[in-house]
């Protein structure tokens, strides 16, 4: 059997709700919220633009071998345990997953960071579980990361795992704390040319 | 520089779409080993809440509860690559020898936070469970549904929803006439935009329906386009039979809020309308999916959970007009205890909303019940709580009365009658 085989269109009632408006429903086209859409892709466009810029090819640091990469645990107490490891560098923890689509459009952006700032230090936190883990492993050599820090969480309480990083964090991913040399934590959740991102790492790495 | 930028999108469009759509994956790794405390980075504490590895409810990382006609509690689970069901006769004290449904041979089976395991129990005992894989050298998902028809003893062979295309976070509802509905968030259109070079933001959303028990689906079929791929979908069925859903969509300029649609009876239009708009615009995976209740008088009630510019937490509205319209959210739950994963579940004239909470020692589970549709709603009273890993709270309504259903590392599974009063409902723990 196979899928969309009709195009049913859906007018609704047009009546505002809530201010946001009614939605149109074509099966083709999906939603079309009242119109900006052009400025919205151009928009997008040009911000991806804005990162990939950056994107080089990096060259794979590890050989293709199956499981051939060392995810350190990352349990309870391990957020407090890697800032008191790196205390007085500036220190980037970044929590991603395999299943998260815009984490792993933007790994390979972050590898040009890994690059270009050396006096910083990142830590690759994979979320995913063990079962999860060759995947993770796949996605890191694409995205030039091979030689990077890279934990996996290996603790079922996920609610401290999240809490200790941030107490406001639900596990919405990508996700980055921002360890300032001080100990100060900023952070982020989503994109890594967020403002904040781009400010602290102004702030507090030199190139 | 224009076309640069677009072959940049399609670069970038292509990256996304050959993601798994997303699961919330966050939640854990189930493979015992030996805690240690307080062990330097580069041997942190492993695993020091594993979940055992027998096959058992109280091993699993998610369970989904449901009431069979004969009163029996059914649950599926998975624990490894296997997937099971077991039934309890006394509200979840204890659980029969479980019956293994599919041990899959590579890959895993979705049984983390949003996307979990399912079982329904059909007018005729026929018991139908679905569960989604992740095969190792796919990057997408596919729905299967398994059937037994002798209460539970044998499972007839897993088959898939779809055979191609890339499913996940399947939502299941039969209504009284025996029609079962199926709902999805669904890659097919992802897919092809890929192989065209084209963006594609997020899933699709399908649906489908089955008049055989759900031995076949029918009209199967993606009616809405851009559904956010990290969360689960929810549905219930309004007062006419046919179901409605919610879920999160990716609007325009990347926001995240949410969408209801009704079905038709045959599965083949949705009428869909936003609930809210509180501008989350953000490129992330939520991995938190909204839950929808429909009551006796056929109001609607929404709960989700947000981090938009207009509101961050969780909120509750209803629409008192089918989804034409949906009230101001209110806001509940508490912002300083990670108030998250909200769920609701309407009961006899009664409404209840769950959620978890966790102030970075206790997880909770907060309860707030409504006899008006709605309008107000008891003081936020915590009836369950945890020191351990725990499952996002589940709500069943079964013979006028409401029940908690949670899955703990520490206490196991607990099936919990919610108050039927206000009294009772507003007593301190």
């Amino acid at each position: 059997m196979s899928l969309a085989t009709r195009a049913p269109r859906v007018i609704g009632n047009p009546e505002a709700i809530n201010g946001a408006g009614f939605i149109t429903l074509d099966s083709r086209s999906g939603l079309r919220p009242t119109g900006n859409d052009k400025n919205y892709r151009s928009l997008v466009g040009l911000r991806r633009m804005r990162l990939m810029s950056f994107a080089v090819v990096i060259a794979l640091l590890a050989g293709g071998g199956a499981f051939a990469m060392d995810f350190k645990p990352y349990g309870r107490g391990a957020f407090g345990q890697l800032t008191k490891a790196h205390a007085g560098r500036p220190l980037i923890v970044h929590f991603w997953s395999v299943t998260c689509p815009p984490c792993l459009v933007e790994l390979p952006q972050w590898a040009k960071i890994a690059a270009e700032k050396k006096g910083s230090d990142i830590v690759f936190v994979n979320t995913d579980s063990d079962d999860d883990r060759a995947r993770a492993e796949a996605r890191i050599e694409k995205a030039g990361l091979s030689g990077a820090d890279h934990y996996g969480f290996a603790d079922d309480f996920v609610e401290k795992l999240y809490f200790e990083a941030d107490s406001a964090w639900r596990g919405e991913l990508p996700f980055t704390a921002l360890v300032a040399p001080d100990g100060g934590v900023v952070t982020v959740t989503g994109a890594v040319d967020d403002p904040l991102i781009v400010d602290w790492l102004k702030k507090h790495v030199a190139k | 520089m224009k076309r640069l930028a677009l072959a940049l999108l399609a670069f970038a469009a292509s990256s996304a779409v050959s993601a798994e759509q997303g699961a919330p994956s966050a939640d854990a790794p189930k493979d015992a080993s030996t805690p240690t405390q307080s062990a330097p980075p580069a041997a942190m504490s492993h695993h020091p809440a594993a979940a055992c590895a027998e096959a058992k409810v109280d091993c699993a990382a998610t369970a989904v509860p449901a009431f069979a006609k004969d009163g029996r509690l059914w649950v599926a689970f998975s624990v490894g690559k296997s997937l099971y069901a077991a039934a309890s006769s006394d509200n979840g004290a204890t659980f029969s020898a479980p019956t293994a449904i599919a041990t899959i041979g590579d890959g895993v089976i979705d049984a983390h936070g949003d996307a979990r395991p399912k079982i329904v129990a059909l007018k005729d005992g026929t018991l139908l469970a679905s569960y989604t894989t992740r095969p190792d050298k796919q990057m997408i998902g596919t729905i299967f549904t398994a059937r037994s028809t002798d209460g539970g003893k044998t499972f007839s062979a897993p088959q898939a929803l779809l055979a191609e295309g890339g499913q996940r976070f399947d939502s299941i509802l039969v209504n009284r006439k025996g029609r079962i509905y199926a709902g999805w968030l669904d890659k097919t259109h992802a897919l092809k935009a890929k192989a065209e070079g084209r963006e594609f933001l997020g899933s699709g959303v399908a649906f489908a329906y089955s008049d055989d028990g759900g031995k076949t689906f029918k009209g199967k079929s993606i009616l809405i386009d851009h559904a956010c791929e990290c969360c689960r979908m929810s549905g219930a069925l309004d007062k006419d039979g046919t179901p409605v859903f919610a879920w999160r969509q990716v609007l325009d300029g990347n926001v995240r809020d949410h969408m209801v649609a009704k079905l038709s009876a045959d599965a083949a239009q949705a009428t869909a309308t936003r609930v809210s708009d509180d501008d989350w615009a953000i490129n992330s995976c939520p991995h938190h999916g909204p839950s929808i209740a429909i009551d006796a008088a056929g109001d609607w009630h929404v709960v989700w959970f947000t981090k938009g510019k207009k509101r961050q937490g969780l909120y509750y509205a209803r629409s008192l007009d089918a989804g034409k319209s949906f009230s101001e959210p209110e806001k509940f739950g508490d912002d300083a205890r990670a108030a998250g994963h909200p769920t609701l579940v309407a009961a006899k004239g009664r409404l209840y909303r769950v959620w978890k909470e966790f102030d970075g020692a206790t997880t909770t589970i907060a309860m707030q019940m409504s006899r008006d549709n709605g309008k107000s709603w008891s003081a936020p009273r915590v009836v369950a709580q945890t020191l351990d890993a725990s499952d996002h709270p589940e709500l069943i309504a079964h013979n006028g009365a409401a029940y908690l259903s949670w899955l703990t590392h520490k206490e196991g599974y607990r099936l919990m009658p919610l108050p039927r009063d206000e009294k009772s409902a507003a007593a301190p723990q």
